[in-house]
């Protein structure tokens, strides 16, 4: 008897714990609530307003003393061709459907902005998953809702769609002005989007794209220009390598935005600017294990030898890791890598020489931009459908530019 | 008897016949598969998952199942590694292998003491450390900053005659040890005999909970090892730095021979299963098969292997009696 009431202490003690650090973690419905703190409540009509349109925002600055808010752009999408799938995969136009998801959505009628200011509304931060990206991200977001006066709730899905689906509940009961949404999953983001566009919540997509159908469901999409960057990626590569060499691609996980555009963004520019490049291989050993992406370019370099010149990655902590140390342990310096994002990691490397070049995805300015689309809105202004970042290449030449990194 | 005997053979070195059936496979599709960085490669590649999985089958060979709280050690070594590393080297290793040994501790404590399933518990606590983890740090990488930071480097990175990595010796030596502590020590016997019957095990006088504590604790201080690689090799620490270790950790293990209930098998056999994911995974690449085939391939060959044991097993009760 005794011995069955120590062990039912113990389990509830370890259930308690692992409650409470799930619910601080993030993990499971992890939900954190920040609370406009710096700025006046709201107040009635036009007053609020023109508060709202008064705050100074372009001077923010993230932790690095960057400006917070950066310079963004509305892509031009071209006229779509009859049979994208009848073209080959490196030809751009094979992945029409991938690059502009949201070319033949009609969008559906959205709530009318209040044109109230933004002071003092809730929003609600629907986020995929934790990750050092995500927690500058979100760290971001806070910060920007703190400057114009809102409220915000972060609720993370830790990369789980049936937790996000709860999470989706949830925030639609709590009934708050906007929500912010990060789909895990690009399938189920179309239910997510439909219950949250039924119950009259306007929803600004940001830093993973929905499926092609839940567009229509969007206030507005903003986030990295995965595409584009992969592009500026592939034209520094190029340049570096003379325009010829053969190379290799490692993928980020299927099932996201970037599995397709990091790679496919890649090979389309390169064949369109470098025809002479080869693609020798495409793996996708993920984004957990370098020990796991170590070996698979060591097995490249076994298979292609000197064949092989240039290898891109998706991600560059674990990724561009495994790559530079199987280079290294084989002893091919001469290899050139180049990846996408912006760690520390990344920018570690590429001031050691060992990374060539990577990009600029800031997850600060990531973080912030769907919060300024959301006070514009709320102060009544018109914003894009979709707005994407400016891409930049990080290389040896101006690679203190961006230090300290954001994670 | 003689089916017997070839069925014991099979079950005993099965691994072994594999890892020959791949080393053939893989000099028939590539002129390159002999060469000796490449086979290094092959070790070096499993060298971090063989150390794990050495310390996991302590676990499976006492008969407790497996330790899915693994990548939660693995990452909250990578932490205690960074944290430590101010203290110097040494107070470093030792700080990193007690971080194990204590997770390990309370696992072998709770599972041996109250009988609660290993796998509903070791998973829970992986989710604990996860989640304090993330609680303390936020989700974010925390990098290698202060104290003898090359050195740290180099734990990952030090090839023994500029040719052998250091963790592929830790393996082998690991692999050894423990070998002929299972096979030749009171204790090994000890842990057979409980992995075998618990209840005979009690009977004879054997102190099971120390057994079954044992195994727990070796299970931890070899993932404190792969987490301390792990952070040395990415220069940093995160909370995911052991997501999908475990369950390759396992495949490693099933595919040795050993029985997940316990009482057969032998770590030389996991250095097989090792050396056989390594190969797989080699010829796969050489082969030019992308990495959903590969889960593809690697998944069919688990389960075959599982069938396999299991077939072997029953035959075996059968033939004997």
């Amino acid at each position: 008897m005794k011995k069955r009431t120590l062990t039912s202490l113990l389990l509830t003690g370890a259930l308690a714990v692992s409650l409470l650090a799930g619910c601080g973690s993030g993990g499971g419905a992890a939900s954190d609530t920040q609370t406009a703190t710096g700025t006046e409540t709201a107040d009635a009509g036009g007053d609020n307003l023109e508060k709202s349109k008064a705050i100074d925002w372009q001077s923010a600055k993230d932790n690095a003393g960057n400006p917070l808010f950066i310079d963004t752009f509305v892509p031009d999408t071209p006229e779509k061709p009859a049979d994208p799938d009848s073209l080959p995969e490196t030809d751009e136009l094979h992945w029409f459907n991938f690059e502009y998801p949201y070319a033949e959505i009609q969008k559906l009628e959205q709530p009318a902005s209040p044109a109230d200011g933004c002071i003092g509304k809730k929003l609600i931060l629907l986020k995929n998953g934790d990750h050092p990206y995500h927690t500058a991200y979100i760290e971001a977001t806070k910060q920007a809702a703190e400057i114009f006066g809102m409220e915000v709730e972060v609720m993370s899905a830790n990369w789980d769609v049936n937790i996000q689906t709860q999470q989706v509940d949830q925030a639609i009961n709590e009934a708050p002005d906007l929500i912010i949404y990060n789909p895990v999953d690009q399938e189920t983001s179309v239910t997510h989007l439909r219950k949250m566009y039924d119950a009259g919540i306007p929803v600004i997509g940001s830093n993973v794209m929905p499926s092609n159908e839940g567009f229509q469901y969007l206030l507005s999409f903003c986030g990295p220009a995965d595409w584009d960057q992969s592009k500026l990626l592939a034209q520094y590569m190029a340049e570096k390598a003379g325009y010829k060499g053969n190379y290799c691609v490692i993928t980020h996980n299927p099932g996201g935005s970037a599995y397709y555009a990091r790679a496919y963004g890649v090979i389309t520019e390169l064949a369109k600017i470098a025809p002479d490049m080869v693609c020798l291989d495409i793996q996708s050993p993920g984004t957990d294990s370098a020990e796991n992406v170590k070996q698979v370019v060591s097995d490249w370099i076994t298979k292609y030898g000197d064949d092989l010149d240039v290898i891109f990655t998706s991600e560059t902590t674990v990724q561009a890791t495994g790559s530079i140390e199987a280079c290294e342990a084989a002893g091919r310096s001469d290899i050139l890598i180049g990846g996408i994002d912006n760690s520390e990691t990344a920018l570690n490397y590429i001031k050691e020489g060992k990374l060539t070049c990577a990009t600029n995805q800031p997850p600060m300015q990531d973080g912030a931009l769907p919060v300024l689309l959301a006070a514009k809105w709320f102060n009544g202004e018109t914003i894009d459908d979709y707005v994407f970042m400016e891409p930049a290449v990080i290389n040896a030449d101006n690679v203190e530019d961006f230090l300290p990194a954001q994670w | 008897m003689k089916k017997a005997n070839i069925l014991e053979f099979v079950s005993r070195f099965g691994t072994y016949m594999i890892v020959i059936i791949l080393v053939g496979l893989g000099c028939v599709i590539s002129d390159k598969f002999l060469s000796t960085t490449n086979l290094i490669n092959i070790l070096d590649a499993v060298s971090y998952l063989g150390i794990l999985a050495s310390g996991m089958a302590l676990v499976t060979y006492c008969g407790q199942s497996v330790d899915l709280s693994t990548p939660s050690t693995i990452a909250v070594a990578s932490f205690v590694s960074i944290l430590t590393l101010r203290f110097g080297m040494i107070p470093m290793i030792l700080c990193t292998l007690l971080s194990g040994a204590l997770i390990g501790l309370f696992n072998g404590l709770i599972v041996g003491k109250f009988r609660i399933n290993t796998v509903v518990w070791t998973l829970a606590v992986s989710f604990v450390f996860a989640g304090l983890i993330r609680v303390i740090f936020g989700s974010a990488n925390i990098y290698v900053t202060t104290g003898n930071t090359r050195a740290f480097e180099q734990i990952s990175r030090y090839r023994i005659s500029g040719r052998i990595p250091l963790g592929v010796v830790v393996m082998v030596a690991l692999m050894i040890g423990l070998h002929i502590f299972v096979s030749r020590s009171r204790i090994g016997r000890q842990l057979k005999l409980v992995g075998c019957s618990e209840l005979v095990a009690r009977y004879s006088g054997i102190n099971v909970l120390r057994i079954i504590t044992l195994s727990f604790v070796g299970s931890g201080m070899a993932a404190a090892i792969t987490g301390l690689f792990i952070a040395s090799l990415s220069k940093s620490a995160c909370y995911n730095y052991g997501t999908g270790y475990e369950f390759r950790a396992i495949t490693a293990v099933v595919l040795s021979g050993m029985v997940l209930d316990g009482g057969r098998g032998s770590i030389a056999g996991v250095l097989g299963g090792v050396l056989a994911i390594g190969l797989l995974n080699n010829i796969m690449t050489l082969l030019g098969l992308n990495s959903f085939l590969q889960d593809v391939v690697t998944g069919i060959v688990f389960i075959v292997i599982v069938w396999f044991t299991n077939y072997t097993k029953t035959k075996l009760e059968a033939l004997n009696g």
